[in-house]
């Protein structure tokens, strides 16, 4: 275990290379160059332009650009200063990566809870009416695109009925606990949605795979009621598999926080990368692709070694491992 | 695409082979996974047909799949107005009879252009799905069938597409893309493959070990014909199945890019990009941001549905359900 914990690790690295090398040619093939942004956006001179790009090393080849840069980052957390602000983009990062942690760490948990509670109502009665209805919501809920249930939710619940804010983190001088709280609302529910859905339907496999073993007949033939059956002795041995499959959906959970970021105009990572992304400010943007590769992949690990430690078919030191367990039919692919 | 036709068109002695490995590849929750007896297995394609419109969820998304496609492809027929038509005196207007769905920002038909947006959005899909395809039955082929050094590559090439938010990647590309419509669904698909290399490589992994397997080579069969003619005919049920389910993602991932402006760029419209002007006049136009994301969200169940069908009808068994 710790062999492989090891090994895992050592991998960390040239994944989060490969990523954000490919992020760094991507970026510099992009049409108009960080110097035209840092000029200001006002129509520069040439000779402007090839000042600017002296000064921040702009007119070196890309490869020895991506090695200073990769350098600064392992030498002292230095992703370079923004293009179009002049901040450090680690100090950047760090102001906005609680907010950041704020809307995924809640959306994790009410997605889980839902998924839980819709999936034991589910697997409770198979092939019932709330199974049935489990099962539409769910397909409903994956097939939703995030931003338009952000777009119809900010409609109904801000601009219509008027209780909760469509946007930000907090009222501006009115800034409370219960102010924090209604901003969080509408975005977490927002992006938990997708994420209940689908772990809704592995938490029924689950449970109802958990529910065919012998110590639930067992339980059942001393005279349990099903919902005890379900409660007391399904639904435990359920839940570190389950927890260990929503881990693996992290890197899905940040894209969907870079989307419902922008659309709720959340002060994170996701909605600095998207800023970072139309205003050709790289530094800002490879920042926060690495810092989160970096933290999605760590994450990664915990759920593969959490779903090793509850599960011990699940070999960890065999090829690619865990990728083998990951259950394919509930992802939610590229967004 | 025609799924039906796909998955009863192959004949052979890869097809129950091929039924086990769907089932233990895509993990059916909800299925019996005993093998099925030969006799049905023969039973073919008209059983299966018949399977497949059993399941009602996948009749309707084919129905409704149908009519959205025709719609689309006829967009010069049912649409009201022209695609770019401005009428200036109606900017945001409500629906009304010569605007069923109101106007946008610039007075152009919401109806007209949701239908032409459908041209863009199913295209883009269809392509990018296509090209995911074509790379994870090559990656995946190559991983199963050669192993060794090749599968270890593939195996950490999937690694890492799973472990990263590849969606950040993608935005940049996009980005870089810029005004080059055709790299968007290349993008896409080069972001969307592992699916269904993951599911090739196991098959034709476990295919690889069965007998006529063995008896092929004996008989002098090469490697590319084996590959060819005895383990991919297996794999592609499977293939057709992972490609429906990830028409729909293929379909939020260009419109989510479109809508962050990223993707297909206007005038050309798509759901996605509709909705990256719609969503900031949503006070004014509600219309024009509900119209074509409601298109994403049915057209995706459909799909999602269908794909469901499918797996059913290729599961062995009586899905149980």
């Amino acid at each position: 275990m710790k062999r492989y914990i090891f090994r895992r690790l050592l991998r960390v690295v040239p994944i989060v290379l490969l990523v954000s090398a490919a992020t760094f040619a991507l970026l510099h093939l992009a049409p108009g160059g960080p110097a035209a942004v840092m000029a200001g956006g006002r129509a520069a001179s040439d000779a402007d332009l090839a000042r600017i790009e002296r000064a921040f090393g702009l007119d070196r080849p890309l490869a020895v650009q991506y090695l200073i840069w990769l350098r600064r980052v392992f030498l002292g957390f230095d992703f370079g200063t923004s293009y179009a602000t002049g901040e450090p983009v680690s100090r950047m990062i760090l102001a906005r990566a609680a907010a950041t942690f704020e809307l995924m760490g809640t959306a994790f948990v009410i997605a889980l809870a839902a998924a839980l509670c819709a999936g034991a109502a589910a697997a409770a009665r198979r092939d019932g009416i709330v199974d049935e209805l489990v099962s539409v919501l769910s397909a409903a809920g994956m097939s939703m695109p995030v931003f338009w249930l952000g777009i119809v939710a900010i409609y109904v619940f801000s601009l219509r009925l008027g209780v909760l804010p469509s946007g930000g983190r907090e009222t501006i001088g009115a800034a409370g606990a219960a102010d924090r709280l209604r901003h969080l609302a509408l975005p977490a529910l927002v992006l938990a949605s997708g994420f209940a859905a689908s772990w809704s339907r592995y938490v029924r496999a689950q449970l109802l795979e958990v529910m065919s073993g012998d110590f639930v007949r067992t339980a059942r033939a001393k005279g349990l009621g099903e919902g005890a059956v379900l409660f007391k002795h399904a639904l435990r041995p359920s839940l570190l598999p389950v927890l260990a499959v929503a881990a693996l959906h992290l890197p899905a959970l940040f894209t969907g926080a870079v989307i419902t970021e922008t659309v709720f105009s959340w002060p994170g990572m996701g909605r600095m990368f998207y800023d970072g992304l139309a205003r050709h400010d790289y530094p800002r943007v490879l920042g926060v692709v690495v810092v989160s590769s970096f933290l999605v992949i760590l994450a990664n690990l915990l759920g593969d070694i959490l779903g090793a430690a509850v599960d011990p078919r699940i070999s960890l030191e065999r090829g690619c491992g865990p990728a083998a367990a990951r259950e394919p039919a509930s992802g939610r692919g590229v967004s | 695409m025609r799924p039906r036709g796909g998955a009863g068109a192959r004949v052979g002695k890869g097809r129950i082979v091929s039924l086990d490995g769907i089932d233990g590849a895509t993990g059916d929750s909800r299925g019996a996974r005993g093998a099925i007896p030969r006799a049905a297995a023969c039973a073919g394609r008209r059983m299966r047909r018949a399977r497949f419109f059993a399941y009602r969820p996948a009749v309707y998304s084919l129905v409704l799949l149908s009519l959205v496609l025709a719609i689309s492809l006829g967009a010069p027929l049912f649409a009201p107005h022209g695609r770019d038509a401005i009428d200036l005196d109606r900017l945001l207007a409500p629906p009304s009879a010569d605007h069923p769905l109101g106007t946008d920002e610039l007075g152009r038909d919401t109806l007209t252009r949701v239908i032409y947006a459908g041209r863009y959005s199913l295209l883009v899909a269809f392509a990018a799905v296509s090209i995911a395809a074509a790379i994870g039955v090559l990656a995946g082929a190559a991983a199963g069938f050669f192993g060794g050094a090749v599968d270890a590559g593939v195996a950490i090439a999937i690694d890492l597409f799973l472990s990263v938010p590849v969606f950040l990647v993608l935005l940049a590309a996009a980005a870089a893309a810029g005004e080059r419509l055709w790299l968007i669904p290349v993008i896409i698909g080069a972001a969307s493959w592992v699916e269904t290399a993951r599911v090739v490589r196991s098959l034709v992994q476990s295919l690889g070990e069965r007998g006529f397997v063995d008896a092929a080579r004996a008989i002098g069969a090469g490697r590319m014909r084996l590959l060819a003619r005895h383990l991919l005919p297996g794999a592609m049920p499977a293939v057709i199945v992972a490609a429906t389910t990830g028409f729909a993602q293929a379909m939020i991932a260009e419109s989510a890019l479109s809508f962050l402006g990223f993707g297909v760029q206007p005038p050309a419209p798509t759901w996605g990009n509709m909705l990256q002007n719609a969503h900031l006049f949503i006070r004014e136009a509600p219309v024009a941001a509900f119209a074509p994301g409601f298109m994403i969200f049915i057209t995706c169940l459909a799909f999602h549905y269908a794909g469901e069908g499918l797996r059913r009808t290729l599961a062995a068994g009586d899905s149980g359900h």
